[in-house]
This record gives structure tokens, C-alpha cells and sequence, in this order.
């Protein structure tokens, strides 16, 4: 009889999640009026992905997000590629220095990285001529950019439950290692 | 694999660092069909989606239900009253169409407005906040390309962006990569209306001695670009000067709340100039085209 390993039923389940967090974001979130609504789980996804996650099993639910939200956006052809692809590896590189099984670690790294999208989005409009006024740009963006911050904490938390009920802590652990050597 | 274990980080962190540039010095389009590897996402997707569209469409049918039944009694009798005057006003303006007919028949004209089109419900919007799209269930079957026109009933919604068999992207007027070709509907003045990072759209490149009021109706100018002419497209804002002194901002508010929009009309009738590219080169080489030119939609 045909078993499924418990990587397998996690990387499954992982994909699962990824697909699931994409539709939320387009079918409910995207579809509320008020930019406070507008927490940007999929940001969040791959951001906790990237640090949580062995390289190949990250990039593969990064391309699958990518891939999702470059089919239900309006936003230019790679930019979530792009951004995804520049997340994965700060975050990596920023796990190498900080103890990121630490919850206010992984708040600032975020931070960071969501800061980051709505430089490469300013570019983006750069290019094609239609740079918004710094000040209104930031303004739009702000609620959107607290609520994802402040609600990024409680969503690692959550992505760290459902892989500890896997045990697929693996890479969590190996840094918890390095950390306290 | 071990290569991968040993070399994988070096290599995405150079192909990280180079997609950048690469992005932001390119020509390519603003968007495209969806490649292969999106296409196979997304038919892997597609009993997630079941879900999520069963689930919006039953929670905001009940949601309406309960608003619709909340006010159902002064709404009918608003209704009623407004229905009675509404006759009077359409008996007098069929006389009006029948004279209009008999003049039209006198000066030869040719009666233009003679649209199709395909309704459809919003399924979803745009999960990057930033950018301005929805998505409706239909699609190629129905006859729907990319380029055609979007129109809710209080004015333009956008242009079809791309389809697949059961939906199509519309590219929101107020998308900051949008543009289309509009007049004040006062003086018939012509200029070019494009989308902003706000919520407001930006009424620019006005003929010279144009003079744009506040609260002076924008419409389509059915010259170039996908919509008739006349429909309404918003209201002028606000209007201010710019620090050089010279160049005027015209915010234009938006005559549909994008937000709210849940059904909206799909114009059969493609843009002109797509319509001649695609009779004289083909598909292929209106792509190549499209791809040429940066951030060009809508008119």
C-alpha cells in the first residue's frame, strides 16, 4: 500500500497553504475597501518560508506564489519573482547573523523585506513614467504596511505551529545549534 | 542535487541581484498571456479557487440579502414614486427619439451605437494592493479578447487585460499603468486620462487654452481606444499648479467605485487600432507590438 512520507503530506499541505493564501488575498482581502485590510499574507508566506525552509523546498512554494499572484495581479511581468527571489535571499543572508527562531528577530527582518516591495513597486511605476509623490505614495501604503508588520508576528507563529506538527523543523534546529555553539 | 546543496545559494543570490537590473532596463510588456509553468499553477489551483469563488459568491449573496431586506420598504416606495415620474419623462422622450430619428434620416447619418456585450461578475481583485485589477468569470469562450472595454452602470470600469476560457483581467481605469483617451464633456476639450497610485485618476496633456473646471464631467472620446464615446469616466477633482508654476495637476474622481463594483459589462467591440493591426499583421505581430511599447492600455 502507498505511503506518504511526512515531508511528502508537509510539502503537500505547504502548497496547499500557499494556494490558499493567494485566493484569501485576492477573493476576500483585495476585494475590501479599506487599505487596512490589505495585510499582505502572501509577503508574509514567503518571508517565513525563506527563513524556516531548506532552499529547495522554498524556492519551489516561492514560484508557485509568484506565479499566483503575477496571474490575479495587475503588477508588471517578474515583479513578484523579482521580490520573492530578493526576500528569499536577504532573509537567508540576515538568518546567518541573526538567532531568527526569535519572534522580534523575524518581526525586524520583515519589516525590512515588506519595506523593501514598495521600493521595487516605486520603481516600477519609475519606468513607466508615472512616479507618485513620495508622501502620498507612502500615506497610501501605510495602513497596509502596519497591519502586515504588526500581524506578521502571530502569522509566523501559526506557519511555526503547522510545521512543528510535521517536524520540519529541520533547518530551525540546525540554526538553533549554530546558535548556541 | 549535491551540486544544487553546494552552489544553489551562490546562484540565487547572483540571479537575485541580477533580475533587478534586468527588470528595470527592459522593453518587455507591462503584462502578457500567462506562460506555461503560470498556466500549470493555476490549473493545480483551480479546486482552491472552486472553493474560494463558492464561498465570496454565497457570503456576499447573503450579506446583500440582509442589506436588500433591511431598507426593502422605503427603497419600494422610493422606487414607486420615482417609477411614476420616470414614465412621464419616457413617454416625452420617445417622442424626442422619433423626432431625433426623422432628422437623423434627413442628414444621412449612420446611428453608431449598435454595441454587444457580455455581462459578467467580479470574482476578485488585485492581491498586491498596489496595482489596480479585477478578474471576471468570463472569458475566450464568450467571445471576450484582450483590449476590450469594461463598463459599469455609473460609467468606464477598464480594459481586458488578458483572458484565459472562464475569466477575464481588467486593467482598472485608476491603474497606474492605464491611460485613455477622454474630453471634457463641457467643452469638449480633449485629453489624456491616466491612473495613479491613488485613488484618484490624473487628467493630463489637455489641448492648449483648455479651460477644466472643478466638477466638470470627463468622458470617453470614442477617438481612439476600445469605449464609444460618452460614457462618463469621472468628475474633475481638484486642480492645482505645480511648484514650477506652469503645469497644472487635474485630479479626476472616479464616476465608479471600483471597490464595489460586482457585475459589470464587457463591450464586444475591440479597440480600432487593434483591429486594424490584427487584419494586417496577424496576431503574432500585434504581440510583438504590444511588447514594444511600455505601459500602453485602455485608449
Amino acid at each position: 500500500m502507498f505511503r506518504l512520507r511526512a515531508w511528502q503530506v508537509h510539502a503537500s499541505l505547504m502548497l496547499l497553504l500557499s494556494m490558499f493564501i493567494v485566493y484569501l488575498q485576492a477573493y476576500v482581502l483585495g476585494r475590501m475597501q479599506s487599505s487596512w485590510f490589505h495585510v499582505d499574507l502572501a509577503t508574509v508566506f514567503v518571508v517565513y518560508v525563506s527563513i524556516e525552509h531548506l532552499l529547495l523546498g522554498a524556492l519551489v512554494r516561492i514560484f508557485v506564489v509568484a506565479a499566483l499572484m503575477h496571474m490575479f495581479s495587475g503588477a508588471p511581468d517578474g515583479f513578484y519573482l523579482m521580490f520573492f527571489m530578493l526576500a528569499l535571499v536577504i532573509s537567508n543572508i540576515l538568518a546567518r547573523f541573526f538567532a531568527l527562531h526569535k519572534l522580534n528577530s523575524q518581526f525586524l527582518i520583515f519589516a525590512g523585506i515588506f519595506c523593501l516591495k514598495f521600493v521595487l513597486v516605486y520603481g516600477s511605476l519609475s519606468k513607466v513614467q508615472r512616479v507618485p509623490d513620495g508622501w502620498a505614495f507612502l500615506f497610501k501604503v501605510a495602513p497596509s504596511l502596519i497591519m502586515t508588520t504588526l500581524l506578521s508576528v502571530p502569522l509566523f507563529a501559526l506557519f511555526a505551529t503547522i510545521d512543528s506538527l510535521f517536524d520540519a523543523s529541520a533547518r530551525r534546529d540546525h540554526r538553533q545549534e549554530l546558535v548556541e555553539n | 542535487m549535491l551540486v544544487f546543496r553546494r552552489y544553489g545559494f551562490a546562484l540565487l543570490v547572483l540571479s537575485a541581484f541580477v533580475f533587478p537590473f534586468a527588470f528595470y532596463s527592459s522593453d518587455v510588456a507591462v503584462r502578457r498571456d500567462l506562460s506555461f509553468v503560470e498556466k500549470l499553477v493555476y490549473t493545480v489551483s483551480r479546486p482552491v479557487e472552486f472553493v474560494f469563488n463558492l464561498a465570496t459568491q454565497q457570503s456576499r449573496g447573503l450579506i446583500r440579502s440582509y442589506v436588500d431586506l433591511r431598507g426593502a420598504r422605503v427603497e419600494a416606495d422610493r422606487l414607486k414614486d420615482e417609477n411614476a415620474k420616470l414614465s412621464v419623462k419616457m413617454q416625452l422622450l420617445q417622442e424626442v427619439e422619433k423626432e431625433n430619428e426623422r432628422l437623423q434620416k434627413l442628414l444621412n447619418f449612420v446611428r453608431q451605437v449598435n454595441l454587444k456585450f457580455v455581462s459578467g461578475q467580479v470574482q476578485s481583485g488585485d492581491p498586491s494592493f498596489l496595482y489596480k485589477s479585477i478578474r471576471l468569470n468570463r472569458g475566450e469562450s464568450e467571445g471576450i479578447l484582450p483590449g476590450m472595454a469594461v463598463v459599469a452602470a455609473e460609467g468606464a470600469v477598464g480594459v481586458v487585460m488578458r483572458t484565459l476560457a472562464g475569466y477575464s483581467d481588467v486593467l482598472l481605469l485608476n491603474d497606474p499603468n492605464s491611460n485613455l483617451d477622454v474630453i471634457v464633456a463641457r467643452n469638449r476639450r480633449r485629453g489624456m486620462l491616466e491612473g495613479s497610485s491613488g485613488q484618484t485618476m490624473l487628467f493630463k496633456y489637455a489641448d492648449r487654452g483648455s479651460r477644466v473646471l472643478v466638477g466638470d464631467e470627463i468622458v470617453t472620446s470614442g477617438l481612439t481606444g476600445p469605449f464609444p464615446r460618452g460614457i462618463v469616466v469621472g468628475k474633475v477633482a481638484r486642480i492645482r499648479v505645480e511648484p514650477d508654476g506652469v503645469t497644472q495637476v487635474i485630479e479626476v474622481e472616479p464616476a465608479v467605485n471600483f471597490a464595489e463594483v460586482s457585475e459589470a459589462l464587457i463591450l464586444l467591440r475591440s479597440s480600432r487600432e487593434v483591429d486594424v493591426i490584427r487584419k494586417l499583421g496577424g496576431v503574432d505581430w500585434m504581440k510583438k507590438l504590444v511588447e514594444s511599447v511600455p505601459g500602453r492600455s485602455g485608449g
